[in-house]
């Protein structure tokens, strides 16, 4: 009884959804006996993964889908002993060296070049290679990449890469250079709707067009997103009705309550308890940028013109400055302070303004 | 010296003609007591003193005529001294009918020579050194002068220190003896009288200028002294307990006389002086009255009371001048007494002849001159120093020849020191410091610490109290070989008791921070006790080997030490074996050295004391048990204070009490460094001839002090502190923790109230975390890059620019930084999150970011919904869910505490614990070990072993105590868990048996576990 999401994952590149043009080109890829590294890029709840492994399933077939979780450890050179799960086929190997954290060039020297190296032994296999697919590469620090692509070149007759990366901005060169690009674009919210259509479908569930319109509205293009939700929604309330609420996530409407407290009170006390919130926030590992762009999002909705100009100028020094430095918090909280200031400016040239 | 005769010549001309109406100026207090002491002198001796005093007199005289600066070396030579002395003493009898006058009368003579009038009259002059020497004379030599002395100090003060004349005047000496012989001493008693004085030239000569009074010294003086008497109620204990003795008088000797003491005694607490005057008859008074006799005061006396006692006229003693007047009263001659003892030392007999001849005077003199001579006392300190100063200058040259004849006539003049104090313990006051400087020579190569060291258990700082860790020892060692005669069978007592006397232990350990005496607390408390000490420390190895070879045949060995140096008690068997340092015991060197310790111990027929630093190390852990616990603290302040400032006294160093204290604050109330960095100070200030100014001094030492964070954060945001502070001070306070200054600051700015219009202050704020952010950037840099030198920069984004936006006051509390607790906490979530990442990544897609964003809620709630809504028919469901996404049964509480939001109740408490219990049992029997469940459960599984095996010890001691098994396991939450619990059995059994194997054989190894364990049963229980 998995979630819908799993559950309705479509398993082959021809049932996907949407994208369909590009699904045939991968086919086509796959028809030809040599294949290219690849970088598949896109926001989060595009389908990335899923067209990976559709792909890896055009490849080498059926056997790609049994899975195992395999767990490798290795040392690092100063002597400490890292483990990394991994999950595997016997075609394929998929790993995220991030879980290493600093560590990730060792994974990507030890680990993937181990791999590399050795031949694929089941002589059945339609391909004379194997593939070590790469997710979120592009949390890999520079030292990791950059010991990639040599492993990419020297390797190439054994073992293809495939990357999953959110944004190629944080892939170094050298590595985009080796890879083919495959864009995976979000959604847009009509096809979203008619997947929704269609797995209510499939579930025996009549939706209204209405609530599925607004779910992906809501989702903002992540397919995964709309899914959750709609199976949320129909927990909460089944028939569905057009006007229905969906409900929101935790950390989204904390965020927004942060951002509607900062709005109610500017004062030095009042920006502790935000301090508070915002660290509360960081311990749930809502990311600091994701955390800019809701208080943004929120803040400017309800503030004059003028305001927000300067408040978007704040937003992006501090978090350009929080991409550089060490500690989220304080540039959060130099946002919010500076928000708070120029807010309160603002309001008290306001009521002077009306008093005359 | 120098100085000091100098200023002597210039005021000559002057003297000559105010010395008559010096007699009528206004009293001044402490001036007129010197004075007077030296018309006691003179009156005591009138025909010494004439000749003493006309001598000088003649030479100054002689002096006159050339310019007042002339240097010291131009001084007439030897013979005109001694020939010029005759007249001055002719002089100086001008006013004895005023002296025999009575007492105020006296001390109104006394007043004139004030320090403000420039000119002091000749007269007056001279008899003030006189009589300082004089006072120098009774208090380190504690005796009455004899008839020879007064030549011999002229000589000594007319004598120069250019080395033509010394030789002069060793050619002089020889003529002396003789006199002394008339006296009926020997020869001899003249010499050791020399050392003294040169011992003493090695004091500074500033301590002859406070004597001689300039105006702007006494005010000083007495601003200290008022200094002083700030810190006095701290000041409890006297500064050299026990240095003296108290006379034994006849019982009535003090009758009809009333008694104060104020300040603080050399050697005696107030109230033990009080009990002495009260033990012969005196009274004792809390107020200083028309009724009152005398005040004895002591160091840091009472203004007040001084000077009502002058209103009243009431005489002042000093300590050596009770003990003078009970010795007088009860008809004890010093001379007689100390006659007995001169044969033995010709230091001594030096003194002695003094006292006899002092004892003569006063046969002449009444009662009253005695007790105005004690009003010289009451000054001690500087006026000692003066004299000391004089003497020593003039007889410096000398001395390495005496100390030869010293050394030839004697065994060793430095066991002779050691054995002084005890024979002579009366002569103590200064004399601890004139024993010290007799022997300078070798005592220059030994350093302070050394020097000072206690040299009886009263002398430890900090240990004066009943209850003191030295009256312990010293009772649990006296006890010691009655305790442990194999009769008496101790009860181990209650580790809680607090008055236990130790009976029970073998061993004692004293444990305590290094520098706070324990190592001289166990030697003294032995050597009071005549216990003989074998001691080994952690220079010496101590294996198990060694111990067991070494000290265990030692300690049933006897000591041949009192044999060999010709004791009474010929071979004793009381010895003590000293473990010092035990806690260094470590390494390939000393390996055993504690269990091999502990065994000597047990069956030990000596005491054995044991020292270390720290208690709780873990290797002391297993040695506790069985030694008589004994925990030193630090001495407080004050109690060191008391110390080092006798210390800086005796070595003439001038430090204010402040700086003092500054420096034993420093160095964290450790003795031995404090006593250090005064000599280190020192010898610094003598190079500087002290000009340095004091400000400066304390600004060092103020930049010296180490901040903790709190206080640091503090001062870089209150506006107070800012006044003083340059921009670079600022900085600086970043530096006292520069990893956690930042972060200090960050935490606690919005807790500033800064100063100006309130309007201002969100911007203010927001400028705060401008530079906040800032600060931050060049944190990663510095980190990233090791790019240490950008800490300045850090400073100042960091703490300088917070601290100008807002300074002003903090009106909440300062609270601990936030972010480490938050950083921590949240990559616990991290790393919880990625298991679980880890574990659903077969069957799910996203990152481990989407996992815990969007998945987590919505995995939770499909798992918790059916058991919610269906209590046990929903564990089937919810299980479903969980074998679906390959969740281990902790990967559910991890996905738990993912999901939580403050306000916000946990799904799983609408779950019934009964229906979570069934989740559990049909986990375990339904879903199949993944990968990375087998570790994981393997992990848990020892784990718990581990903590059964300690429950099983627990009920082991239960049992023994006859007790009821408690049901360890009941509360184990995993009760259900059949399958755990029944691994857990299988492997409960083995470690049980051994366990008790273990106790059945009481191996002597095993013992301490197994004694271990028991308390701890105890405790549970």
């Amino acid at each position: 009884m998995a979630l819908w999401v799993d559950k309705y994952r479509p398993r082959e590149l021809t049932k996907l959804d949407y994208h369909k043009e590009q699904a045939e080109d991968l086919r086509n890829l796959c028809k030809q006996t040599d294949f290219p590294h690849l970088m598949f890029y896109g926001p989060s709840g595009s389908g990335k993964k899923t067209r990976i492994m559709c792909l890896l399933r055009e490849m080498y077939g059926a056997g790609v889908e049994r899975l195992r979780n395999e767990n490798m450890s290795f040392t690092t050179t100063s002597g400490r002993k890292i483990e990394v799960m991994t999950v595997s086929s016997n075609y394929h190997l998929e790993l995220n060296p991030s879980d290493a954290g600093i560590y990730d060039r060792t994974v990507v020297i030890d680990l993937i070049k181990q791999v590399a190296q050795t031949q694929q032994i089941d002589i059945t296999g339609q391909r004379e290679f194997k593939v070590i697919v790469i997710s979120e590469g592009d949390e890999l620090t520079k030292d990791a990449q950059h010991a990639l692509r040599r492993t990419m070149e020297k390797y190439v007759a054994t073992c293809r890469i495939i990357l999953s990366v959110n944004s190629t901005s944080r892939i170094i060169p050298a590595i985009r250079s080796r890879c083919l690009g495959v864009r995976i674009s979000a959604p847009t919210e009509a096809e979203i709707t008619t997947i929704l259509q269609n797995t209510c479908k499939r579930e025996g569930l009549s939706l209204p067009n209405e609530l599925a319109k607004r779910v992906a509205l809501k989702s903002e293009r992540n397919l995964r997103r709309a899914l959750l939700m709609l199976e949320a929604s129909k927990v909460q309330q089944y028939p569905f009705t057009a006007q229905q609420e969906i409900p929101q996530l935790d950390w989204q409407s904390f965020l927004h309550e942060t951002a509607n407290q900062i709005l109610s009170e500017q004062t030095p006390a009042k920006l502790e308890k935000i301090r508070e919130r915002l660290y509360e926030l960081l311990a749930q590992g809502v990311p600091p940028n994701l955390i800019f762009r809701g208080l943004v999002q929120q803040l400017v909705c309800n503030c004059d013109m003028s305001l927000k100009a300067n408040t978007l100028k704040f937003a992006a020094l501090y978090e350009h400055r929080m991409q550089n430095g060490a500690k989220h918090i304080f540039h959060l909280e130099a946002f919010v302070a500076q928000f708070m200031n120029i807010y309160k400016q603002f309001v008290s040239e306001l009521i002077m303004t009306d008093d005359f | 010296m120098q100085r000091g005769i100098d200023s002597f010549f210039k005021r000559l001309p002057s003297n000559n003609k105010k010395s008559d109406e010096d007699a009528s100026p206004a009293p001044k207090k402490r001036k007129a007591r010197v004075i007077s002491s030296d018309e006691d002198e003179i009156a005591e001796s009138p025909q010494v003193n004439k000749t003493g005093k006309d001598h000088k007199k003649l030479r100054r005289a002689l002096d006159d005529t050339p310019s007042p600066n002339k240097a010291p070396t131009k001084k007439p030579s030897l013979s005109k001294l001694k020939n010029a002395v005759p007249t001055k003493r002719a002089l100086q009898k001008v006013d004895p009918s005023a002296l025999f006058g009575g007492e105020t009368k006296r001390i109104e003579a006394q007043k004139p020579p004030r320090p403000k009038d420039k000119s002091i009259i000749e007269l007056e002059d001279e008899e003030i050194d006189q009589s300082l020497m004089e006072v120098d004379l009774d208090e380190s030599v504690k005796a009455a002068e004899s008839h020879q002395q007064p030549p011999a100090i002229e000589i000594s003060k007319s004598l120069s220190p250019p080395p033509p004349i010394k030789r002069a005047k060793r050619a002089t000496p020889s003529p002396e003896p003789p006199k002394a012989k008339a006296a009926g001493r020997t020869p001899k008693s003249e010499k050791p009288k020399t050392p003294k004085a040169r011992a003493r030239a090695s004091n500074g000569h500033a301590d002859l200028d406070t004597s001689v009074l300039s105006d702007e010294e006494r005010h000083e003086r007495k601003r200290m002294t008022a200094v002083l008497y700030q810190k006095y109620k701290n000041r409890a204990s006297c500064l050299n307990p026990g240095c003296k003795e108290i006379p034994k008088g006849t019982p009535d000797c003090l009758k009809g006389y009333t008694f104060l003491v104020t300040g603080i005694l050399e050697s005696m607490e107030r109230g033990e002086a009080e009990s002495v005057i009260k033990e012969y008859g005196g009274r004792v008074m809390t107020v200083v009255g028309k009724k009152l006799n005398y005040l004895v005061v002591g160091e840091e006396a009472g203004p007040k009371k001084l000077a009502q006692a002058d209103e009243f006229n009431v005489t002042v003693l000093s300590e050596d001048g009770l003990f003078d007047l009970i010795r007088e009263r009860s008809g004890l001659t010093n001379g007689s007494k100390n006659g007995e003892k001169s044969i033995k030392k010709e230091k001594e007999e030096s003194s002695n002849k003094l006292k006899v001849k002092q004892e003569k005077s006063e046969s002449m003199k009444s009662p009253r001159d005695k007790k105005d001579k004690q009003k010289e006392h009451s000054p001690p300190k500087a006026e000692l120093k003066v004299k000391k100063e004089k003497r020593d200058s003039s007889k410096s040259p000398r001395v390495p020849d005496i100390k030869e004849k010293h050394s030839d006539t004697h065994i060793s003049p430095k066991k002779e020191l050691k054995v002084e104090p005890k024979k002579d313990p009366q002569r103590l006051p200064s004399n601890n410091a004139t024993n010290a400087q007799t022997t300078a020579d070798k005592l220059a190569a030994t350093a302070w610490v050394d020097k000072y060291k206690p040299a009886s258990t009263k002398e430890i700082v900090g240990q004066a109290g009943a209850a003191s860790n030295v009256n312990k020892l010293l009772n649990w060692l006296t006890k010691w070989y009655v305790n442990h005669d194999g009769k008496k069978k101790l009860q181990r007592p209650n580790p809680w008791a607090k008055n236990d006397d130790g009976s029970f232990y073998k061993a004692a350990l004293l444990s305590g921070p290094p520098g706070i005496g324990k190592t001289t607390t166990a030697t003294l408390v032995c050597k009071e006790l005549g216990f003989d000490t074998v001691e080994f420390n952690a220079s010496d190895t101590r294996s198990k080997k060694l111990l067991k070879e070494e000290v265990s045949s030692l300690l049933s060995n006897k000591s041949l030490y009192g044999f060999v140096n010709g004791r009474s008690q010929a071979v004793s068997k009381k010895h003590v074996l000293l473990m010092d340092e035990v806690d260094g015991m470590a390494g390939n060197e000393d390996r055993g050295g504690m269990q091999e310790l502990i065994a000597l111990i047990k069956d030990s027929s000596v005491p054995i004391i044991c020292m270390c630093n720290d208690r709780n190390h873990p290797k002391i852990r297993s040695l506790v048990n069985y030694c008589y616990d004994l925990r030193f603290q630090r001495p407080r302040l004050e109690q060191i204070k008391g110390r080092i400032m006798m210390i800086c006294c005796r070595e003439q160093v001038k430090m204010s009490p402040a700086k003092v204290e500054e420096i034993i604050a420093a160095t964290n109330n450790d003795i031995r460094q404090s006593i250090n960095h005064i000599a280190l100070l020192s010898a610094g200030e003598k190079l500087d001839l002290m000009s340095k100014s004091q400000p400066t001094d304390d600004k060092i030492a103020q930049k010296d002090i180490k901040l903790g964070p709190w206080d640091v954060v503090r001062k870089v945001f209150s506006a107070e502190d800012h006044k003083h502070m340059s921009l670079y001070d600022k900085c600086d306070l970043f530096f006292h923790d520069y990893s956690m200054a930042p972060l200090f600051v960050q935490q606690n700015y919005l807790q500033v109230t800064p100063q100006g219009p309130r309007k201002d202050i969100l911007s203010k704020v927001a400028a705060t975390a401008e530079a906040l952010s800032l600060g931050d950037l060049v944190d990663r840099c510095i980190r990233g890059s090791s790019a240490w030198s950008l800490l300045p920069t850090q400073a100042v984004f960091s703490s300088l620019l917070p601290g100008e936006y807002m300074c002003g006051h903090f009106t909440g509390q300062i609270n601990f930084p936030g972010w480490l607790g938050k950083n921590s906490r949240s990559n616990k979530r991290s790393r919880l999150a990625q298991e679980l990442h880890d574990h659903t990544r077969i069957r799910t897609s996203g990152s481990r970011q989407s996992m815990r964003l969007d998945y987590a809620p919505y995995l939770l709630s499909n798992i918790v919904r059916p058991m919610a809504t269906y209590g046990q028919e929903g564990v089937a469901a919810a299980l479903d869910v969980m074998k679906d996404y390959h969740l281990l049964r902790e990967d559910l509480d991890s996905l738990i505490e993912l999901t939580t939001w403050p306000g916000k109740k946990s799904p799983m408490d609408a779950v019934d614990g009964r229906v979570k219990a069934a989740l559990t049992r049909s986990y375990n029997k339904e879903v199949l070990a993944y990968s990375y469940s087998v570790q994981t459960n393997i992990k848990k599984k020892r784990a718990e072993a581990v903590a059964d095996e300690e429950g099983m010890l627990d009920m082991e001691g239960v049992d023994e105590d006859g007790g009821t098994v408690g049901a360890v396991d009941s509360d184990d939450e995993d009760n259900d868990d059949l399958e755990l619990d029944g691994l857990i059995k299988a492997k409960k059994k083995p470690p049980a048996s051994t366990s008790k194997a273990s106790t059945s054989k009481a191996s002597t190894s095993k013992k301490p576990s197994a004694a271990a364990s028991k308390p701890k049963a105890k405790a549970k229980k």
